[in-house]
């Protein structure tokens, strides 16, 4: 019904044009944006189906995004690689393609790729493209006359995704800006918490040496057993204080990571022996995936145990009975400004438990933060300074039950990099 | 008390905080030793010559002149003086640095008792030892 007819169509688009540029100053939520972009394509060009592709850096590969009439995303086996040849033919030509009018350039893709594009009939297709580099794909069925898109079609949609390559890139670009903050606040917040708290600790730890050494010289001294007893108890409950005060050091210094080679395999089999029998109580099924060929590691090896063995218990907790603690080891590549940075070593633990609430996820590494009945507060806190000194980061996102976003449950990525080096420590 | 026997032995308790020297020395007088207490670095080094003590309880932390430069600069007077360490961080580092300059031991506040006697004994029957193998080796040498 909106057919591309001389004469009347100008000032239509351009109005359209102008209402789209200016939302897409607008606009710094990817998801809105892509919304908003969409709708216009379609408006351009109603044809089905329609599928968006973008390049994702953590998976180094373009996934499917979004569709109209055609097959739905999440999708594991609708991607393309971008050493391929289809990403390579936009990288180098920038321009669009309609395979039906040009089978050279169908010839000229892998055989899988032609499959694919024929599996979800896309006939026409776009790139995104942003200082030289293909960000993202579009791919557009048959005309509905299954004739060629004119040239005032593609010219427009060419303008469009121009804006459009823009626009998202500065979206990402501010998502990745206000991570990256949030992370240096937390960061930061933690490391005056550890000062404080080792600042603390010292204090504390002096008056207490003379209640303890006070106390058991006078007991030594009581006659009688149920003074002695008493005076016992005493000595309990200063062991427990220097049993907080411990703690709160190993949060603010864990102590130099004492780095090997560790077999990664190995280690994650060990740490998942030690809860199987917890699991198989709660009848939680626990699994471990590599979807990386890694196997030795630079790490601590007992420090790794420790802070694998608290999420794992973590995520036991968060499960009441059954469900499904799931690990994956993957190698994840992060880019800034389309350079690539070096690959990290990403270790998820996923639980199918309650999740965590976006306010408590906030202070989930602060010491003595707890939602447990009987919880230290410290375990998280540990941990994260575990992998700080080993140069690497923590990452928790989770979802609620009553969350639209996804099943509910936690997931906590131990980022670490791969050539581990070494953080001299400022003890 | 089981330990009926009393210990000998010159000890100078070094801590900038008093309830921890007062009770130390109760401790330790208790037991039997001779016992003297400096509550600095400095003041730790005026009373060195004079009390001459077998065994020195460091404490690390304390202000102007801490544990570490008091015990530096004790073993350059006397150099083969048995130092025990005491300190409040609890970091291996610190403690392998502290045997490093030459202390004989190190033990974390707050500690048992009992577990500091013991160190002090061993501490003492070492020093002990040492000097009667000085002792011997000097008496052999007049000889020949």
């Amino acid at each position: 019904m909106f057919g591309l007819q001389f004469g009347h169509r100008r000032d239509p688009f351009r109005a359209t044009f102008a209402e789209f540029s200016k939302s897409l100053t607008l606009i710094a939520d990817p998801d809105q944006l892509r919304d908003n972009v969409i709708a216009r394509i379609r408006e351009i060009v109603p044809a089905d189906p329609f599928y968006f592709f973008f390049y994702i850096p953590e998976h180094n590969r373009f996934e499917l995004i979004e569709s109209r009439g055609g097959l739905k995303p999440p999708s594991p086996r609708i991607i393309f690689k971008p050493d391929n040849p289809l990403v390579h033919w936009f990288t180098v030509n920038e321009t669009h393609v309609q395979f039906s009018r040009q089978p050279e350039v169908a010839a000229f893709l892998l055989p899988e790729e032609q499959d694919l594009l024929k599996t979800l009939s896309i006939d026409l297709m776009l790139p995104l493209i942003v200082l030289n580099r293909v960000s993202g794909l579009v791919g557009i069925g048959p005309r509905h006359d299954n004739g060629a898109y004119t040239y005032e079609e593609t010219e427009i949609l060419t303008t469009l995704l121009g804006h459009a390559a823009f626009a998202f890139e500065n979206a990402y670009l501010y998502q990745q800006q206000k991570n990256r903050l949030k992370r240096m606040y937390r960061a930061d917040r933690l490391a005056t918490l550890g000062q404080l708290a080792a600042g603390a600790a010292h204090e504390i730890r002096n008056p207490l040496t003379s209640i303890r050494s006070t106390i058991q010289y006078l007991q030594k001294g009581m006659a009688e057993s149920s003074q002695k007893a008493l005076a016992g108890e005493l000595l309990e409950e200063v062991d427990r204080i220097n049993g907080i005060i411990e703690g709160l050091l190993s949060f603010s210094r864990p102590g130099t990571p004492q780095v090997e080679r560790v077999d990664l395999p190995s280690l994650l089999e060990q740490t998942l022996s030690l809860v199987a029998t917890t699991a198989q109580k709660q009848n939680i099924t626990l699994t471990c995936s590599y979807e990386a060929d890694v196997q030795t590691i630079s790490a601590d090896p007992a420090q790794l145990k420790q802070v694998f063995l608290n999420i794992l218990m973590n995520g036991l907790q968060s499960m009441d009975v059954s469900g499904e603690l799931k690990v994956t080891v993957r190698m994840k590549r992060t880019e800034s400004f389309g350079e690539p940075r070096h690959p990290v070593l990403d270790i998820s633990f996923s639980d199918s438990g309650t999740g965590i609430s976006p306010d408590h996820i906030e202070h989930i590494f602060d010491p003595f933060f707890t939602t447990k009945k009987d919880g230290t507060g410290l375990g998280l806190s540990i941990s994260y300074g575990i992998i700080q000194q080993h140069g690497g980061d923590i990452d928790i996102t989770s979802n609620m039950k009553e969350d639209p976003e996804g099943p509910p449950g936690t997931t906590v990525s131990v980022i670490l990099p791969v050539s581990h080096t070494q953080r001299q420590s400022t003890d | 008390m089981s330990d009926m026997h009393e210990h000998t032995g010159r000890i100078l308790i070094v801590d900038d905080e008093i309830k921890i020297r007062r009770i130390l020395c109760q401790i330790l007088t208790d037991e039997g030793y001779t016992v003297e207490i400096a509550e600095s670095g400095p003041d730790a080094l005026s009373k060195l010559e004079a009390f001459a003590p077998d065994l020195i309880l460091m404490d690390q932390n304390m202000p102007d002149m801490d544990g570490f430069e008091t015990m530096d600069r004790i073993r350059a007077t006397v150099p083969g003086q048995t130092i025990i360490f005491l300190t409040a961080h609890g970091s291996i580092s610190l403690a392998v640095d502290a045997m490093k300059r030459g202390a004989y031991d190190y033990l974390t506040k707050p500690f048992d008792n009992d577990e500091l006697l013991l160190v002090i004994r061993r501490a003492l029957e070492r020093t002990h030892l040492t000097s009667q193998i000085t002792e011997l080796r000097r008496q052999l040498a007049d000889k020949y």
